[in-house]
């Protein structure tokens, strides 16, 4: 028998015969319990003190085109005007058990339906008209100025806010309706077989609010009637979602000033900052150092302040949600490509514009990335550098037309970000 | 101010230290985690029910106490113990019932020879098995935070012998043993916050590994049946202690022993017995934190067999032991009472024997802390032809 399986055996009786018990706790007075543990304490480490503590913003990450709805307003701060193309209309048919070429369309209606938390009604109800449009349109890149505006071509609107046609129909929406219909009429036949040759620009159509207000819907669905050669007594009914969608406004958001930071909007603005922590927190009154590495983080929050609400009309119109994830390098590098890395788990919160007032904290869990970071630290020491980058942005982006703003490293200190952590430093138990 | 400067003067007036979230070092003691923990002795059922007294037994003497208790065993046997443990311990502001199971011996003996035995055994050596819990609050820019704290202590030091016991003429037994130390304890701190606060907890762990070896000597003497007389006594290297977490190293002096014991059948149905032993633990006084003493331990007991020849043994007994280590400044001492009950079974090729004793160690006004116990020490022997 050789030695090794026979210490093992004997380590492991030693353990059994005195560790094979079930103790029950003894509760005593805190200042009465043996022995000494290391102390949690709190940290909170402002933007004036934390070394190379930076941030910004970033925008451009979404657009009207990628917003979950389309934005309709007439009002003095804001005008707006909503566009959208049906890009699938059949030009044939299925009947029984035949496919047949369609000869004719007719009874076309447009179906738009009303987001009633976010449209602005007067008593009347607002005027919406649907309207052809006369000149083509990017649908990425559209703005009130122009309707292409790719990296290969800038093409103003002859008009600004859209060069429109003849009015199609016109509606009255009131705060009753679920969804409201606009009928093509006479131009059912011409404009839809143009849509359905793929040799012709399809220009879409467009809402234009004509008296006052907002008027806020998602997807237009066109639903048509369709004339089979075959079957030419017979209507076939079909249905079609835009396939593109957008919405241009004047004015354009305001540039971000120095000192804020800005976050949410259609605009997509997402907030990116980078900071250097020490690599020990000095504990005061005399009980010594506590260093991050090592340490179990009991808590870390990045707090960031709000600022006042935003000038009309840009204030975030309802809530909107927002996650902090990683930069892969510094931000001032490659600016708003800097590529992005994994989410900090747990750091999803909730920008909800009804309880937000000047100097309100929202706190963004940073715990898990604090952890890593103090486990990085105790594992390669000085080998590393406590460096933290992240970026803050909503998600979806583009849920709202409105964004939020907050302090920034570089604005008031009172608003500043602040970077609080409670830890627990590693208890160093003595021999008996 | 540079910038170093700055950062820890703002870190410095930005730092909230808690109310209380450490104790001091001269917290309360508890037996478990003063010095190196709890003395348990080596005992069977029928040397537990006997007031401890196992150095000179007529009759099987199955303890590992003297090593020249198995000589003349003429057999093979397999043995062993177990002990729960129920009480209460008490103090000022300290309150908590505890349970444990220790098991105290193991042993395998084998007749080499008619005059020669050996043996094997294992056993608990000392425990260090406990733990304290309190409640504080953390204070915080945010408001109060209330947390629970937990410190435990898991393991112990077992001792593991190998014996050679043999016979000689006139009554005379003597008996060697080898003696290995080997134990390791988990250290576990543990602070859980408010679930309101929604913080993680923080826990540390480690581990203090203990080993060392010694040597027993042991003599029996009978010289006439009804009587037996023993004597024993041992000697310990340093015993080395490492921290696992910390790597940090120490080493404790073990003690010289001694002890005296005898027994007496005064009738075939009558027997009584008596005990004492000394251990040499000033020798750790400056090795471990709390301190130690000299130890000395006394007790004895009385055995009857009532039911005329059957083989089912009533017991009854006392014991009063010094512990090494201090609290408080001054050692305690267990003191108790031992009812206990023996029976052979299978024509003499089994045997079982419990015993049940009530006590007390340590005093609140002395050591801030007192454990009243009921301890249960039940073994079973299995014996070859």
């Amino acid at each position: 028998m050789t030695f090794r399986p026979v210490a093992a055996l004997v380590a492991v009786l030693a353990t059994g015969s005195v560790a094979c018990t079930r103790e029950e706790i003894v509760s005593v007075e805190p200042g009465n319990a043996p022995g000494e543990t290391a102390p949690t304490v709190e940290a909170l480490l402002n933007t004036a003190v934390i070394p190379d503590w930076t941030d910004t913003v970033f925008s451009g990450f979404s657009g009207p085109s990628n917003a979950g709805f389309i934005a309709v307003q007439e009002s003095p701060d804001l005008v707006s005007h909503g566009l959208f193309r049906i890009g699938i209309v059949r030009d044939t048919v299925f009947v029984t058990d035949t496919f047949s070429a369609v000869i004719a369309y007719d009874s076309a209606r447009i179906i738009a339906t009303v987001d009633a938390n976010r449209s602005d009604f007067t008593d009347a109800g607002i005027t919406v008209q649907l309207r052809t449009v006369e000149q083509d349109w990017h649908n990425g890149t559209a703005t009130w100025q122009l309707a292409v505006d790719t990296v290969g071509a800038q093409v103003p609107w002859t008009t600004p806010g859209g060069s429109f046609g003849s009015v199609l129909d016109e509606v009255v929406v009131t705060a009753a309706d679920d969804s409201v219909v606009f009928e093509l009429g006479a131009a059912t036949d011409s404009l839809l077989s143009i849509w359905a040759d793929t040799s012709q620009a399809n220009l879409g159509l467009a809402f234009v609010v004509v008296d006052s207000g907002l008027f806020v819907t998602f997807v237009p669905l066109l639903v048509y009637g369709t004339v089979p050669e075959l079957f030419p007594d017979t209507t076939v009914v079909t249905a079609s979602s835009a396939t593109e969608r957008t919405f241009v406004f004047d004015p354009p958001a305001p540039p971000v000033p120095t000192g804020v930071l800005r976050l949410g909007g259609v605009n997509g603005f997402r907030i990116y900052g980078q900071l250097v922590l020490g690599d020990s927190i000095l504990v005061t009154g005399g009980t010594g150092v506590v260093a991050i590495g090592g340490a179990q983080i009991n808590a870390a929050q990045l707090i960031i302040r709000s600022l006042n609400a935003p000038a009309p009309p840009f204030g975030a119109e309802a809530p909107f949600s927002s996650v902090t994830f990683r930069l892969a390098i510094n931000f001032d590098v490659l600016g708003p490509k800097t590529p992005v890395a994994e989410l900090v788990e747990g750091s999803d919160i909730i920008i909800d514009p009804d309880s937000l007032v000047l100097g309100s904290e929202l706190r963004i869990d940073f715990t898990s990335r604090l952890q890593e970071l103090a486990d990085s630290l105790d594992r390669f020491g000085t080998e590393i550098q406590p460096q933290i980058r992240f970026g803050i942005r909503a998600i979806p982006e583009g849920s709202t037309f409105g964004y939020w703003e907050f302090g920034s490293a570089e604005g008031d200190s009172a608003l500043a970000p602040i970077l609080r952590i409670i830890l627990t430093g590693a208890t160093a138990f003595g021999l008996p | 101010m540079s910038r170093f400067g700055k950062l820890l003067a703002a870190m410095a007036l930005s730092v909230a230290a808690p109310a209380v979230t450490s104790a001091q070092d001269d917290g309360q003691g508890f037996l478990f985690n003063t010095g190196l923990g709890r003395p348990v002795p080596a005992l069977d059922g029928r040397a537990a029910g006997l007031g401890g007294a196992a150095i000179a037994l007529i009759g099987a003497n199955l303890s590992a106490v003297n090593p020249a208790s198995l000589a003349g065993l003429q057999t093979m046997g397999v043995w062993g113990s177990i002990m729960p443990e129920g009480g209460t311990v008490s103090g000022e502001g300290v309150h908590g019932d505890v349970q444990s199971v220790i098991f105290p011996l193991g042993r395998l003996a084998i007749s080499a020879t008619r005059r020669l035995t050996v043996s094997v055994s294992f056993g608990a050596f000392l425990d260090q098995n406990g733990g304290v819990q309190f409640v504080d609050t953390l204070e915080l820019s945010t408001g109060k935070v209330p947390f629970r704290e937990t410190r435990q202590s898991d393991g112990g030091i077992s001792k593991f012998s190998l014996e050679v016991a043999s016979l000689f003429g006139g009554g005379l037994s003597l008996g060697v043993a080898a003696q290995f130390y080997r134990g390791e304890t988990r250290l576990i701190a543990e602070r859980a916050f408010d679930e309101e606060a929604n913080f993680l907890p923080a826990r540390t762990v480690a581990a203090i590994d203990y080993s060392g070896f010694g040597f027993a000597v042991g003599a029996g003497f009978q010289p006439i049946p009804e009587m037996m007389l023993g004597i024993t006594g041992s000697w310990g290297s340093k015993l080395a202690l490492r921290n696992d977490s910390s790597e940090v190293e120490g080493e404790v002096d073990l003690p010289l022993t001694f002890g005296l014991g005898g027994s007496w059948q005064l009738t075939p149905d009558f027997l009584v017995a008596l005990d004492f032993e000394w251990a040499g633990w000033s020798v750790a006084n400056d090795d471990v934190a709390s301190g130690a003493e000299d130890t000395w331990g006394l007790g004895g007991g009385i055995e009857l067999r009532p039911f005329g020849t059957t083989p089912v043994f009533v017991r009854a007994g006392a014991h009063l032991d010094r512990f090494p280590f201090k609290i408080g400044g001054t050692a305690p001492s267990e003191r108790a009472i031992d009812f206990g009950m023996g029976a052979f079974m299978g024509g003499g090729r089994a045997r079982i024997d419990w015993a049940l004793e009530f006590g007390k160690r340590g005093d609140a006004a002395t050591h801030g802390v007192e454990e009243s116990f009921t301890r249960l020490t039940v073994s079973l022997a299995v014996f070859g032809n």
